[in-house]
């Protein structure tokens, strides 16, 4: 069944059918000939794959990030970003990486970044003589730190389908994300200064304490989520659901760039958007079931236990292999296929689960901005109005950048779980 | 699809408003569901910090609500191509022949949603003396979302693929 599971589902991935769809067919398929369990399983699983409360945050820190975008959040936050590191030459691509790690503390997409920081910085980039491609490779590049940096849906999706805790991975997420936005605003600073973009930056910048009480209430956000979580005020799911609260009450109230009436078309638009991934994460739960009933993490565990002689080379393997994959399968449904299967042999590596969830989830949100498929590449492809293979070129340095830092986080656990083991 | 007759156009474009109105209607009622759900877990922690202790059943049904937000946006996604493929072998075939990829690609949607909607349904009937805990309601309430929500997503692929042959047959029109 092994054999027969992967097989179509590559098959039903390669010919466009949708993700949540390929993975159920597949698991359908496997069922109806290749094991003696009735169909009734698919609705059973699939309903158990989703009864469940951490899952819940998955939506709500959607719909958070979404109402966020539409209440007046993110030009306030690159308005902060730009008063701390807007100053020098290339401030305007290190606003970037500022603004989208701070809007990533809020929101727990890549896609959601991009277009909430890409459709105010690209623009500016472009008008302060940026080339569009490169401003459009920063803002893809920089919104990958929305999945590393909680709250981030992919950690919430490993941590349930692992059972791993959502605290811990959301601790351990906090270092790689400073380690990756340290990395690239070194890398734009020198990419400016050799290049000569961004010499008059500091035009147009507001003060720090303005920007500050500016943008105070929306720097609260992740001080109210991540505290609450932390101090053992609330569960993630029930941080999401504050989040969503405070979100419109921000909008609606403080900043009045809301109304009653955007309401109904930023919960379609998130029912829909969140509706997807849940669906993937319900077929995900069937498959998973069948995987471990057809013993394939064992046959794997047994296999790398003696090609590997180490937990380096199988790390390097795990890496090299994530890598590929999140070239061209969705971030959500490459965790929730392949963590089930990789975290127990990475276990009996010695790796630590909640370190292991960080390099998951860091390489394939690489995969959101490395060609030929990327979702954070076709949404700053559309924010900057150009086509996909004009970014190609200039995302060389910006991958580069990410797969060394990759290569940190995984071979320097500590960067992961130092919070976590200051903390407990 | 389309009818030959003056007539047959008239009930057909009468039946794609009849589909779209339902597939709408899914829409909204998943956005008020959701909204619903963020409701009862800001009244669990509410509850927690004023009267201090968690109401039980707001966790309990708040599960439930997304259950039926998230099959019940089913037909939706479908219908607006929000399902998330993986579409790089529709940028490399020939445009003529793209048809029978749509077509391909929606059987076997339609599999997957006929497989949820019968043995959702024959699950449904299994679970109805399962009682959800802390609530005295049936296990099958929260169940019977697969089915019902599989069931009302075909008007979402009919007119997906309506919408696909439309623009097969005029490339030039795109569909609404």
């Amino acid at each position: 069944m092994n054999l027969a599971l992967a097989l179509s589902l590559i098959i039903f991935f390669t010919v466009s059918i949708p993700v949540a769809i390929s993975i159920a067919l597949a698991s359908i398929f496997g069922i109806t000939f290749f094991s003696n369990l009735p169909l009734l399983v698919v609705p059973q699983k699939m309903f158990t794959g989703l009864d469940s409360f951490p899952l819940m945050a998955v939506p709500f820190f959607i719909l958070a990030g979404n109402l966020m975008t539409r209440g007046g959040v993110s030009h306030r936050l690159v308005d902060f970003a730009k008063s701390v590191v807007g100053g020098m030459q290339g401030g305007l691509a290190s606003t970037t990486v500022i603004a989208c790690m701070i809007f990533a503390a809020i929101s727990g997409s890549s896609v959601a970044t991009t277009f909430a920081i890409g459709s105010i910085l690209i623009p500016a980039m472009v008008r302060h003589g940026y080339p569009v491609s490169l401003a459009a490779s920063i803002q893809a590049s920089s919104a990958e730190l929305g999945v590393i940096i909680p709250p981030s849906v992919p950690l919430i999706l490993f941590a349930v389908s692992t059972e791993t805790s959502i605290t811990q991975l959301f601790l351990a997420g906090i270092g790689p994300g400073f380690l990756v936005s340290i990395a690239l605003i070194v890398m734009v600073q020198i990419w400016c200064r050799t290049k000569g973009y961004g010499k008059d930056d500091s035009n147009e910048r507001m003060p720090l304490v303005p920007s500050f009480l500016h943008a105070f209430w929306a720097l609260l956000m992740p001080a109210i989520i991540l505290g609450g979580i932390y101090g053992g005020i609330f569960t993630p799911t029930e941080a999401a659901a504050v989040a969503v609260f405070y979100a419109l009450f921000l909008g609606l109230f403080i900043y009045k760039e809301m109304s009653f009436s955007d309401l109904p078309e930023i919960f379609r638009t998130t029912a829909i958007t969140s509706g997807a991934v849940m669906l993937i994460i319900s077929a995900a739960s069937l498959f998973s079931f069948l995987v471990s009933l057809s013993g394939m993490p064992n046959a794997i565990g047994a296999w790398a236990q003696t090609t590997f002689s180490a937990s380096w080379s199988f790390l390097l393997a795990i890496n090299a292999l994530l890598f590929f994959v999140g070239m061209f399968v969705e971030t959500s449904a490459a965790i929730l296929v392949l963590a089930p299967i990789l975290t127990p042999v990475a276990i009996s590596f010695g790796v630590d689960p909640v370190h292991f969830g960080t390099v998951v989830v860091v390489n394939l949100a690489l995969g959101m901005f490395t060609p030929p498929l990327g979702v954070n590449l076709f949404a700053a492809a559309q924010v900057a109005d150009i086509q996909v293979q004009r970014m190609f070129k200039s995302l060389i340095v910006p991958v580069g950048t990410v797969i060394c830092m990759l290569l940190v986080i995984t071979y320097v656990p500590q960067v992961s779980l130092f919070l976590r083991d200051l903390l407990s | 699809m389309q009818g030959g007759t003056l007539n047959g156009g008239n009930n057909m474009s009468k039946l794609i408003k009849l589909l779209d109105k339902i597939v709408h209607c899914m829409y909204n009622i998943s956005a008020a569901l959701l909204a619903v759900a963020a409701v009862l877990v800001f009244y669990q922690v509410f509850t927690r910090f004023i009267l201090g202790e968690s109401a039980v059943w707001s966790e309990v049904s708040a599960r439930a609500v997304i259950i039926w937000s998230v099959f019940l946006v089913l037909g939706p996604a479908i219908r607006y191509n929000r399902m998330i493929p993986i579409e790089a072998i529709r940028s490399v075939i020939p445009s003529t022949k793209l048809i029978w990829l749509i077509r391909a690609v929606n059987i076997a949607i339609f599999v997957v949603l006929l497989v949820l909607i019968w043995f959702g349904y024959k699950m449904t009937l299994r679970v109805v003396d399962q009682q959800v805990a802390m609530m005295n309601i049936s296990v099958a309430w929260l169940y019977a979302a697969l089915p019902i929500g599989s069931l009302v997503a075909i008007p979402g692929l009919f007119l997906a693929n309506y919408d696909a042959e439309t623009k097969h047959r005029n490339p030039s029109e795109s569909p609404k």
